[in-house]
């Protein structure tokens, strides 16, 4: 973990658009974030209090975290920079989740600017947190690494944000690639946990779905996506949802 | 027949997600069908096909009018997973999916979506990819245990062992083919069949029967999705 810096609590800024990744900026809760396809490095590392994100290469996106960044968290795979409401930004490598490619920048280099950067395929998207809990519940879990769960959470959390954005095809892809990560490394018993941890009742059927599908063939060495199959039957009973067509070929 | 549709009359664009797409070829000096996958590529809508063309040579290419099209029965958001497993497939192997007769089953490895190798697998063809797509999505479309050989299966499958050993496959992998003829052949029409059907697994009766249907159809097909009158 490494300690970014410190800097007086950034001030709200109003959302100017959204949409997908082309757009100009976007804002989740009190913290604002630009994209900026076309700037040349570090040209344009810092717009006001926010976080300038930029594809680096094909598939691939840059972040600059500069000092003055409001309170959030920011999530790629295997990655995650927490900025607590004090100002500080706290940065985590997962290198057993983060696979080899991921990162273009490695080992993450520390800018005399005071700015990290590191990459993540484009298509695993990003967010920024402004809640405060959240932040903390992930910060907290940084501390021992991922195994205790934070990227499980991070991972419903990225994808539902994908959906917010309008991107459900990426949300599902992040699903399917998050999954295929942790079990590719045999690392059933995360999988196991992710599903265990996942509240049904604030995700989307897509992503429910995504979840059963990308974990069916792998069924017989997740313990507990019996049960999180029966949470998700009813949950979708409950929001009145076709359960036997839904399901079918799931269980 | 009613889920099978022409694009002279039902344009790609109905496509919900995910679908079927069958044309007829000639191929091997004998006329037979080519079977793929269509699938939605991201939230606007737009369309691919993912199709095993031949021997590491997965495609994944605009559909043309030439091609009919079977609307399966799957809930939307069930389409959604197949479609983004089919995203998954393209990722994880590119072309590299070999060509042979193994059965469709548990084919693609359960963490990493890649064609998984094994003693009893050794590739797929255009059909079983499209079987082994569903199935790890969890939809059978087919009742394995009720297919029969047909006149003709051995002959096409000794000439694709032909074909592979013209065409430099490596010798290794054309003797495993080679081993594998007389399988059983799951033909692109029968697939076609199969997934227009419902409820699944598809007996080889019930697949076969519309099967024959798809492939006069298939026959009358002008390259702009028109039909000979």
């Amino acid at each position: 973990m490494r300690r970014l810096g410190h800097s007086p609590q950034a001030k709200p800024s109003a959302a100017t658009s959204a949409g997908r990744w082309g757009s100009e900026e976007y804002k989740i809760g009190d913290v604002r974030f630009v994209v900026d396809p076309w700037a040349q490095l570090r040209s344009r590392m810092v717009v006001d209090d926010a976080i300038s994100v930029r594809p680096l290469v094909q598939h691939n996106y840059q972040i600059d975290v500069p000092y003055e960044i409001s309170a959030g968290t920011i999530c790629g795979t295997g990655v995650t920079i927490v900025v607590t409401d004090t100002g500080q930004a706290q940065l985590n490598v997962d290198k057993e989740n983060a696979r080899s490619g991921f990162f273009i920048n490695e080992p993450i280099p520390e800018r005399p600017t005071g700015s990290l950067f590191y990459s993540w395929p484009a298509q695993y998207g990003y967010y920024v947190n402004a809640s405060g809990s959240h932040s903390e519940g992930l910060a907290g879990a940084m501390s021992t690494g991922f195994g205790s769960g934070a990227s499980h959470a991070g991972l419903v959390e990225r994808a539902r944000t994908l959906e917010r954005f309008g991107d459900s095809a990426t949300a599902l892809d992040l699903v399917y690639d998050c999954i295929d990560d942790l079990l590719y490394s045999d690392r059933f018993s995360l999988v196991a946990c992710c599903l265990l941890e996942v509240e049904v009742g604030t995700c989307s059927v897509d992503i429910l779905l995504a979840l059963l599908t990308s974990t069916l063939p792998a069924k017989q060495r997740i313990g507990t996506r019996a049960e999180f199959t029966r949470r998700v039957e009813t949950e979708l009973l409950r929001r009145g949802e076709d359960v036997v067509q839904l399901l079918a070929g799931l269980k | 027949m009613e889920r099978v549709h022409k694009t002279a009359d039902r344009a790609f664009a109905e496509v919900r997600h995910v679908a079927l797409a069958l044309k007829a070829i000639d191929a091997m000096q004998r006329q037979q069908r080519h079977i793929g996958i269509l699938y939605e590529t991201d939230t606007t809508g737009s369309l691919l096909m993912l199709h095993l063309a031949w021997h590491l040579d997965l495609q994944n290419d605009q559909p043309k009018s030439e091609y009919i099209w079977v609307d399966p029965m799957i809930a939307p958001a069930r389409a959604k997973q197949v479609a983004a497993f089919c995203r998954k497939v393209w990722r994880q192997n590119g072309k590299r999916v070999p060509y042979a007769f193994s059965v469709p089953n548990d084919c693609f490895d359960s963490t990493t979506g890649q064609f998984l190798f094994g003693p009893s697998r050794h590739g797929l063809t255009c059909a079983t990819f499209v079987l082994a797509v569903f199935q790890a999505t969890g939809f059978k479309l087919i009742d394995e245990s009720t297919w029969r050989s047909r006149p003709g299966d051995v002959e096409w499958q000794q000439g694709i062992v032909g074909a592979l050993r013209l065409k430099g496959a490596d010798p290794s992998h054309v003797a495993a083919v080679e081993n594998e003829v007389g399988a059983a052949r799951f033909r692109p029409e029968d697939v076609g069949g199969a997934a227009a059907h419902e409820p699944w697994p598809v007996s080889f009766e019930e697949a076969t029967r519309i099967g024959n249907q798809i492939v006069q159809l298939l026959n009358a097909v002008r390259p702009n999705g028109s039909i000979e009158s």
